[in-house]
């Protein structure tokens, strides 16, 4: 014989209980399993979603404008050497399509146009289009189909966000018709919403809205000649040449595909007998087609060329007119475009009397000579500009006015015939160096008209102002300057964002060719500032798979309940298997077994029935995360959105949930067995197990602590009644909490030595009487049971105050929020009230239009980890509004600085302090923690990355639980310096009376159909925020009542426990008189006490708890669902009851008094 | 020659009453191969006295010493293994794991301190024989008549070839006629081990078979006229 025969045959004795201990260890694996796949399943899937729908490609370069095919084909050559594929393409996002024929239309959806290149990229086995779409068809996925409800066959129009090179926001930007159409469409196929058919560039589990239009077609009405606007690269994961510095490089991209001219410009003196002829000037003149500048292409020309280039900055005065008296014969001059450039050296102006004038002073100006005669001006006048603001960020052109001094008056020389931009200047006479109508950039519709009258420009021309004169001056002179003024006074009075200077004027010795000179500056060019970024998509979307919630790990806390129930489950089976053998023990241990070689004998025979339940648990574990991810695709579809999971499984995780369940089995089965081996051997021998060490004592101390908890309870409750929102719930449901503990430490107290009697409230009933008594026979069991009833039934009730319902404070009283698909810039008042009449618009509607700069949704209904979360720019219009309204969004911090104490919004208008400082950001608290992992609260500072830049935040406040979930507020002005080429407004919240809300809907999304604006019911979108807290918490609960489903059968073990430690007292009751009936009455009502007392503590202290906080918060208590839960539980547990009952009826018990 | 010295052995007990004392100086001196029986009345203190001397129990005060042994002063290893190698125990209830055979059984506690050799499994069925279970060797306790399973209770005492035997009411729940040869037969294996036996019991028959017999009265022993003028 040796141990392991004890082993085996102690295994064939005891199978039986053996084997409803293994049944406890497999529910407890297969929760730990469960949970585990869930995560792998969660994890996977978007792996597997992002791996399908990005296909082989790697990378993606995306630029703002559009580069030569020839590009395309130098990446080609340069790729062959890496074996890597390219495809090019036109991306455009946010487009909208609109049936023909009817008013339905649909926005956000990605447009894609390429060839066959781009197919080649797709994942294996994922669809194609039988056919590319031709100009005039289209292929849509069918979430876009389904959205506009066409199929194949029917006949679209699809509207492209195509905004003019100039930006938006500046007065020669356009702000209406930035949308081209491509009408008449026919849709030939539906692609499904796979691989290709759900390519989106910012992660979600959502699926996009894509079409696929022909390359030529999408050009011809985007009024292009050629060229794309992206590259998609695969197969370059391991190369380093697709990277933001190398892949403009090889593409070998040049000034002109980011729409920089470079050119020379030379003006002959036709006077002059020499030959050839000596220049009056002679430069290389750079340009955007943008007309502003950006800075870093300035930065570059000013380490390539250094002191040989001046920056110009060329900007329209409105009228110029002298101050003080405008009788003294002068006039008001309109249309006057005004030059800021640095006179002197390299810029040598002359003045009357042919002397080079002085570099100017702020406050100085030099006339034309022309100028200087319309105004009847001289050196000295002091003269008034009036200009448009260089930014109209609302859209509304703002003029504003500047005064100088009349420094000089320079000579200009009239041209033998009109100028004309296609014709060359033609003098009779030598010119001057102002006789320079290419200072002024090309900007169409402006620049290359034959007369004012003729502008089509985006601002208002008044044209009573412009006299004969005025008509003479543009057709003779054009685009050349009227007056030149100190380039710091220019870049103060008309630098933007967009930048400070419309062109270079470099000195013609600095290069030999413009293709040389572009070649210097392109060295010093950061690509990416001039809007060509490689986006690493796989690197990317790869890592954001990894998603923000910890699936695995939430379900593992979510199911923490059952795992503990299954854990004390184990325990009280076997300690009822091990009851029975407690004597074997007692005798091992008489006979000289030492406690470490029981130990070890326990420990080999419980660690294979552990084993086997881990097994088994494993199995169970995959049947029980299928169960968990049909709950999440079907009942529980809040939780991710929408029902995307596939389930899966990793060797991992069946393998560390099968040795944590064994691990954490064979502790529980160690620690009940170490506690069995620790009792004296005569105690064991004597059957005696669980027995109370200290009388009352320790009844005493724990009576005390239960006051302290209650105390704790009191002093929680008053806190809860002082705060507000999550906050005040929260402290409610933790007053209850240690009102609930309370309870139980009193019990326990009374458990131990009855300090307060509770028999009178059972009336005189003795076999009540006797079932109260009888749970201090084993108090740990009973305390045991009662806790772990309370425990579970206060939280299912409990958790049910963390429901949330949209607020008024989470809408902000809003009732509609929007988004367009292209800038909207418009008087909102008078659209309102077109749409409303105006009496409507009295009662107080309102739309606060926003910036927004595009991004990943950073909201927990996408499970993705954003990098760049969407951001919104807030305007003061809207922060001066939540100052005066009534119902305002719910703050969850506020801003620390006591200034914006009560008006919390305006910390967003205070901007960064400088560049590099960070910028006050306001965010939901749940994108906060969830979504961006910040849980340092207000004053943490974060960076992301925009554009290939870094970019640094400061939290300055968080919301709670608004609709602002999923995106960072800040100010208007922080974001146009962030973004400077985000123009317009695209982000909209609507604030109409109740009973015109539809109308003003439908009216507004009527009359910007062609923008894309869609409006939903802000209570909409935070239903669906909220819906996710909302179906974890009712996971929580679900799995909160398997937990006390178990305890049930929990409570079942110890009523067939201590009937059978109870066997032979029983017997005695039977044979002095007491009948079996009556017996298994005592042993149902002992129960039926334990089950009501542990149900009833655990709820009463639950709604003790939330009920406050219900009443404050005005929501309704699903009560019934409660007590029918609860009822279901209580009825669960009587009928396990009934196993100790029917033991007592089928026990032999006289016989037991015979036998040993 | 080995013999069991009990000086001065004090046991009380707590209460909430307050301390109970059971034993209150008890002297016991017993050479080896001798027997003595115990008795008294119920709660006299017969049954706590062996527990003491088997070590199950502790003192409150006083010293058992078995030879050179004093157990109380050895650790929870030593004294495992002095109740192992010097002491056998029978038990009224006879504590028969019922999961194993008669042999097994028999054989458990030399498990306790090493692997079975063929020298001790021949011993244990040599024991077994002399219980006269030979052919019930391969049986389980509950396939046993009470008296059988006692006969097993003290061929496993036994198997260790321990120094003192006791035995707690070892026919308490048997017939008279089981219980006089289970007696015959406890009394015929101590005498052929040389072992001291102490039994506590309440029948006189079964205190008259033994050498010795003694009274426990008031936490003290008392020597049975009878045996002292006999002996």
């Amino acid at each position: 014989m040796t141990w392991w025969t004890l082993v085996i045959r102690s295994l064939q004795y005891h199978l039986r209980s053996h084997l409803v201990v293994m049944a406890g260890v497999a529910v407890s694996t297969a929760v730990l399993v469960g949970a585990l796949l869930v995560g792998d399943t969660v994890r996977l899937s978007l792996t597997e979603l992002t791996q399908e729908r990005l296909g082989r490609i790697d990378r993606l370069l995306l630029a703002e404008h559009f580069f030569r095919d020839r590009c395309v084909g130098h990446l080609r050559e340069r790729f062959t050497e890496h074996v890597a594929d390219v495809a090019p393409a036109i991306v455009m996002t946010q487009a909208a399509l609109s049936e023909a024929g009817s008013r339905r239309k649909v926005g956000r959806v990605t447009v894609l146009a390429s060839g066959t290149d781009f197919w080649k990229l797709r994942a294996a086995g994922t669809p194609q289009p039988k056919k590319l779409p031709g100009d005039f068809e289209i292929v849509i996925n069918q979430t876009l189909a389904e959205a506009l409800g066409v199929s194949a066959g029917d006949t679209v129009t699809l509207r492209l966000p195509f905004g003019e090179s100039i930006p938006s926001d500046s007065p020669f930007g356009e702000k209406q018709d930035l949308v081209k159409s491509m009408p008449e469409l026919e849709v030939i196929e539906v692609m499904p919403d796979r691989g290709f058919g759900r390519f989106e560039l910012f992660p979600s589990q959502r699926t996009p809205r894509i079409a696929f239009v022909s390359p030529a077609g999408l050009r011809d009405a985007l009024e292009i000649d050629g060229g794309w606007n992206a590259v998609f690269l695969a197969g370059t994961a391991e190369t380093t040449i697709a990277t933001q510095d190398e892949l403009p490089a090889a593409m070998r991209l040049d000034l002109v595909d980011v729409g920089i001219r470079v050119e020379r410009v030379r003006l002959e003196d036709p006077t002059s007998a020499d030959d050839p002829k000596p220049a009056v000037y002679d430069y290389w003149a750079l340009s955007s087609d943008r007309m502003l500048i950006r800075s870093a292409v300035d930065r570059a020309v000013r380490n390539a060329v250094g002191a040989r280039g001046l920056p110009v900055l060329t900007y329209l005065a409105n009228q110029i007119q002298r101050v003080g008296d405008g009788s003294a014969g002068g006039r008001a001059v309109p249309y006057s475009l005004v030059i800021a450039i640095e006179l002197g050296r390299s810029f040598p102006l002359k003045d009357l009397a042919g002397k080079v004038i002085r570099p100017l002073d702020d406050d100085g100006i030099v006339l034309t000579h022309w100028l200087a005669d319309e105004l009847k001006a001289e050196v000295g006048d002091r003269l008034e500009l009036t200009y448009f603001d260089p930014e109209s960020p609302s859209g509304k052109l703002v003029e504003r006015r500047a005064t100088f001094t009349v420094r000089a008056v320079t000579p200009l020389t009239p041209p033998a015939r009109p100028y004309l931009p296609d014709r060359q200047l033609v003098f009779d006479q030598r010119p001057t160096l102002a006789n320079d109508p290419h200072l002024t950039p090309a900007v169409r519709g402006f620049t290359d008209q034959g007369s004012i009258e003729e502008w089509d420009v985006p601002f208002p021309v008044d044209y009573e102002r412009v006299q004969e004169a005025d008509e003479e001056y543009w057709r003779q002179y054009a685009t050349t300057p009227k007056a030149f003024v100190a380039p710091s006074r220019g870049r103060e009075l008309w630098g933007s964002r967009f930048g400070r200077t419309t062109s270079w004027r470099i000195d013609v010795t600095a290069a030999d060719s413009a293709d040389q000179l572009a070649a210097a500056i392109r060295k010093h060019l950061d690509w990416s500032q001039l809007g060509v970024v490689v986006h690493d998509l796989r690197a990317r979307q790869m890592e954001a798979s990894k998603g923000t919630t910890p699936f695995g790990v939430l379900f593992l806390s979510l199911s923490m309940f059952v795992i503990v129930a299954a854990l004390l489950l184990v325990a009280l089976l076997f300690q009822l298997s091990i009851l029975r053998r407690v004597p074997s023990i007692g005798l091992l241990a008489s006979v000289g077994f030492r406690r470490w070689r029981l130990l070890q004998w326990f420990l080999r025979e419980e660690l294979l029935v552990a084993f086997d339940g881990s097994v088994l648990g494993v199995l169970a574990g995959v049947a029980y995360a299928r169960w968990i991810v049909w709950l999440l695709t079907t009942v529980w579809v809040g939780a991710i959105s929408v029902p995307f999971l596939r389930f899966h499984a990793t060797a991992t995780s069946l393998a560390t949930g099968f040795l944590a369940g064994l691990s954490i089995c064979a502790a529980t089965l160690i620690l009940t067995v170490r506690g069995v081996l620790k009792r004296p051997p005569l105690e064991l021998l004597r059957g005696r197990i669980d027995r109370v060490s200290s009388g009352k004592v320790r009844g005493r101390l724990w009576w005390s602590a239960s006051v302290v908890c209650w105390i704790g309870a009191a002093v929680a409750a008053v806190y809860a009644a002082t705060s507000g929102g999550m906050a005040q719930a929260g402290a409610f449901v933790g007053a209850g909490f240690l009102l609930l503990a309370g309870c139980l430490a009193a019990f326990w107290s009374w458990l131990h030595g009855r300090p307060f009697r509770v028999e009178p409230l059972l009336g005189k009933s003795p076999l009540w009487r006797w079932a109260i008594r009888s749970m201090s026979r084993h108090p740990r069991r009973s305390m045991l049971t009662i806790g772990l009833m309370g425990a579970s039934s206060f939280l299912v009730v409990a958790m049910g105050a963390f429901q949330m319902r949209p607020s008024e404070e989470g809408t902000g009283g809003f009732e509609w929020m929007g988004e367009s698909s292209t800038p909207i810039y418009a008087d909102w008042d008078v659209e309102l009230r077109s749409v409303l009449g105006a009496s409507m618009k009295s009662e107080g509607a309102t739309v606060f239009p926003f910036r927004l700069r595009e991004g990943d949704m950073a909201a927990c209904t996408n499970l993705y980890r954003p990098s760049q979360p969407r951001v919104i720019g807030v305007g003061a219009p809207f922060i001066r509004a939540m100052e005066k309204r009534s119902v305002g969004f719910q703050w969850g911090t506020l801003p620390s600085d006591r200034r914006y104490g009560d008006h919390p919004w305006s910390v967003l208008e205070s901007g960064a302090a400088g560049d590099g400082e960070p910028i006050s950001v306001v965010l939901d608290r749940n994108t906060a923690m969830y979504s961006l992992q910040l849980y340092g609260g207000v004053g943490e500072e974060f960076e992301l990355e925009y554009d290939g830049r870094p970019i640094r935040f400061r939290v300055a406040g968080l919301l709670a639980d608004t609709v602002w979930q999923g995106m960072l507020l800040v100010g208007e002005r922080d974001f146009r310096k962030m973004f400077p080429e985000e123009s317009g407004y695209r982000f909209f919240l609507v604030d109409v009376p109740e009973g015109v809300a539809r109308k003003a809907k439908q009216g507004l999304e009527e009359r910007f159909a062609d923008e894309g604006l869609e409006f939903e019911p802000t209570r909409d979108v935070l239903a669906e925020l909220l819906a996710v807290q909302n179906t974890y918490l009712q996971t929580f609960q679900a799995l909160g009542a398997i937990g006390l489903l178990l305890g049930t059968f929990g409570l079942a073990v110890v009523q067939l426990r201590n009937v059978l430690e109870r066997t032979r007292e029983l017997a005695l009751l039977q044979a002095v008189g007491f009948r079996r009936r009556r017996l298994a009455g005592v042993v149902f009502r002992e129960n039926t006490v334990l089950l009501t007392v542990g149900l009833g503590v655990g709820t009463v202290c639950a709604l003790v708890a939330i009920l406050p906080y219900q009443v404050a918060s005005g929501s309704d208590l699903p009560l019934v669902r409660w007590l029918g839960l609860l009822a279901g539980i209580w009825g669960l547990g009587l009928l396990a009851g009934l196993a100790a009952v029917l033991a007592v009826l089928r026990l032999p018990l006289l016989s037991s008094l015979r036998n040993e | 020659m080995t013999q069991l010295v009990v000086e001065n052995l004090r046991k009380q007990f707590a209460t909430r009453a307050g301390p109970l004392t059971v034993l209150d100086g008890v002297d016991l001196s017993l050479p080896s191969g001798e027997s003595v029986a115990i008795l008294g009345p119920s709660g006299s203190g017969k049954s706590t006295l062996l527990h003491i001397v088997g070590t199950l129990d502790t003192p409150t005060a006083g010293t058992v010493r078995l030879g050179d042994t004093d157990p109380f002063a050895l650790g929870e290893k030593g004294m495992a293994e002095f109740r192992n190698r010097s002491i056998g125990f029978v038990f009224q209830e006879h504590y028969l794991l019922p999961e194993l055979s008669v042999l097994e059984n028999v054989l458990i506690p030399v498990l306790a301190t090493q692997t079975i050799a063929a020298e001790q499994r021949d011993w244990a069925m040599e024991l077994i024989e002399r219980v006269g279970l030979a052919d019930r060797a391969d049986h389980r306790p509950g396939e046993l008549s009470g008296g059988e399973r006692g006969r097993v209770a003290i061929a496993r005492s036994l198997v260790c070839k321990p120094m003192l035997l006791l035995a707690d009411e070892p026919t308490g729940n048997l017939d008279p006629r089981t219980a006089a040869s289970v007696m015959e037969l406890l009394l015929k294996l101590q005498t052929q081990t040389g072992t001291m036996l102490i039994v506590v019991t309440h029948s006189e028959a079964v205190a008259s078979l033994l050498d010795r017999r003694m009274y426990l009265e008031e936490g003290r022993l008392v020597e049975d006229r009878q045996t002292a003028v006999d002996g």
